[in-house]
């Protein structure tokens, strides 16, 4: 489906959940639970949480669907309320640290679909940078998750964000730099190892 | 291209800002020079991790059911139902008293000292000017403005009538509470000097000297 006609039915979908249609709200819960899903999980770092702020996102959604404008993509407007929600409850905890659930992080899961073997080394690379990731303000971890795990544009992360497009492109150039300063490091066999490792796999 | 030149463009580039002549400048001064090589490499090292990690955490998979059934739960129901009285029926009802009184539904007779008076705007009568304009289309026609102006003039009238007269009520009651109280305090003071008049009638030695009960008191005993 081309980007205007899933807007078209993103709109349709809008419209006839506005007025309380099941199917229609079941239909727009399916498309987005996933994505918003692992934007939060990735910010919070725990699976409960994670959940519980995406099911009261989308509540609100719901709650103030009339209000939404569908010059906008729904998923922005629903990730403006994750990331608003998400951020409420972070400030409220304590950092992330004792809470955070490594066992969906993925790293030592091996894809049996590839069948290049991940070296230590390319493991090494892949910890170093979730965890330093990790240890980014909330606003630069954001900044880099919308960018590159969602496809989304400065202008549009400033949306989500709700931050001047400059403060959003601010953000983004300092968390790469502090992820630099990370892999700067790590030793160049590691790099290279990964460099060889990501062109086999693509 | 320098060195200095081309770590100014790297976030530009990576951001997919870059116009096309300095992504091709970039590109051959990177080929070019280690250290820019480098130093680039180790930027979009991060944002290649970042990217492609597979999310292996997601939602349990009736999320959307309970998702729906808490739309739809009692208190949910009750709190929609509370906003939509709060956004939609008070206004509606709000809208319906004020058409109502427009209409003149609420117009009550006035009470005022026991006489009704009916307060209400004179209907629109028709006047000799009326009629001529209605005869005489040509000639010179009262606008409604002024026809309503002139209702409402006597309407004033007739409110500052009632006016009046329930002013004057007020004060015909206020006149008859003070005339009853002044009738209370004449006769207070008829018993105080009654009572006055007793003690004094009293035997000198300090015996009263019982009034006599009868309403006409016996004459005194004729003397030799």
């Amino acid at each position: 489906m081309s980007d205007s006609s899933s807007r078209e039915h993103e709109h349709l979908l809008v419209q006839r959940a506005r007025k309380g249609h099941e199917d229609s709200l079941r239909e727009l819960v399916d498309l987005h639970k996933d994505r918003l899903f692992a934007f939060i999980w990735r910010m919070s770092r725990n699976h409960h949480d994670a959940e519980e702020i995406c099911q009261e996102a989308f509540l609100k959604a719901f709650a103030a669907l009339d209000s939404f404008s569908i010059k906008y993509r729904f998923s922005t407007w629903l990730f403006t309320i994750g990331y608003r929600i998400g951020l409420n409850r972070m400030r409220r905890r304590r950092p992330l640290g004792s809470e955070v659930d490594w066992d969906g992080y993925g790293l030592t899961q091996r894809d049996s679909a590839v069948e290049v073997v991940e070296s230590e080394e390319v493991s090494r690379i892949k910890n170093g940078v979730w965890r330093a990731v990790d240890r980014l303000s909330p606003p630069q971890r954001a900044a880099v998750l919308l960018f590159y795990r969602h496809s989304m544009g400065c202008r549009e992360i400033s949306r989500v964000l709700e931050l001047p497009v400059a403060t959003v492109k601010s953000h983004l150039h300092r968390a790469r730099n502090r992820l630099r300063e990370m892999l700067e490091s790590l030793p160049d066999a590691d790099l290279q190892s990964f460099r060889n490792f990501s062109q086999r796999t693509g | 291209m320098r060195c200095e030149e081309a770590q100014q463009l790297f976030h530009s580039y990576l951001d997919g800002e870059l116009a096309l002549t300095l992504q091709t400048e970039l590109a051959a001064h990177r080929v070019q020079c280690s250290e820019c090589r480098r130093a680039l490499a180790l930027l979009e090292v991060s944002g290649h991790v970042i990217r492609s990690q597979p999310d292996t955490a997601c939602v349990q998979e009736d999320f959307s059911d309970r998702l729906l059934a808490c739309m739809t739960s009692p208190r949910r129901r009750w709190l929609n139902r509370a906003r939509w009285a709060l956004y939609v029926g008070g206004p509606t009802a709000a809208a319906a008293v004020v058409g109502m009184a427009l209409i003149g539904f609420f117009d009550k007779p006035n009470l005022v000292a026991g006489r009704i008076t009916q307060v209400d705007v004179p209907a629109r009568e028709t006047t000799l000017t009326d009629t001529a304009q209605d005869e005489f289309p040509g000639s010179a026609k009262v606008s409604d403005s002024e026809r309503d102006e002139q209702a409402l003039a006597e309407w004033l009238q007739n409110a500052q009538r009632n006016v009046m007269d329930k002013r004057q009520d007020v004060k015909s009651l206020s006149e008859t509470l003070d005339l009853t109280i002044l009738q209370w305090l004449e006769i207070l003071e008829e018993r105080r000097h009654e009572l006055q008049d007793e003690a004094e009638s009293a035997d000198p030695a300090g015996q009263v000297v019982p009034r006599s009960e009868s309403p006409d008191p016996e004459p005194p005993p004729d003397t030799p």
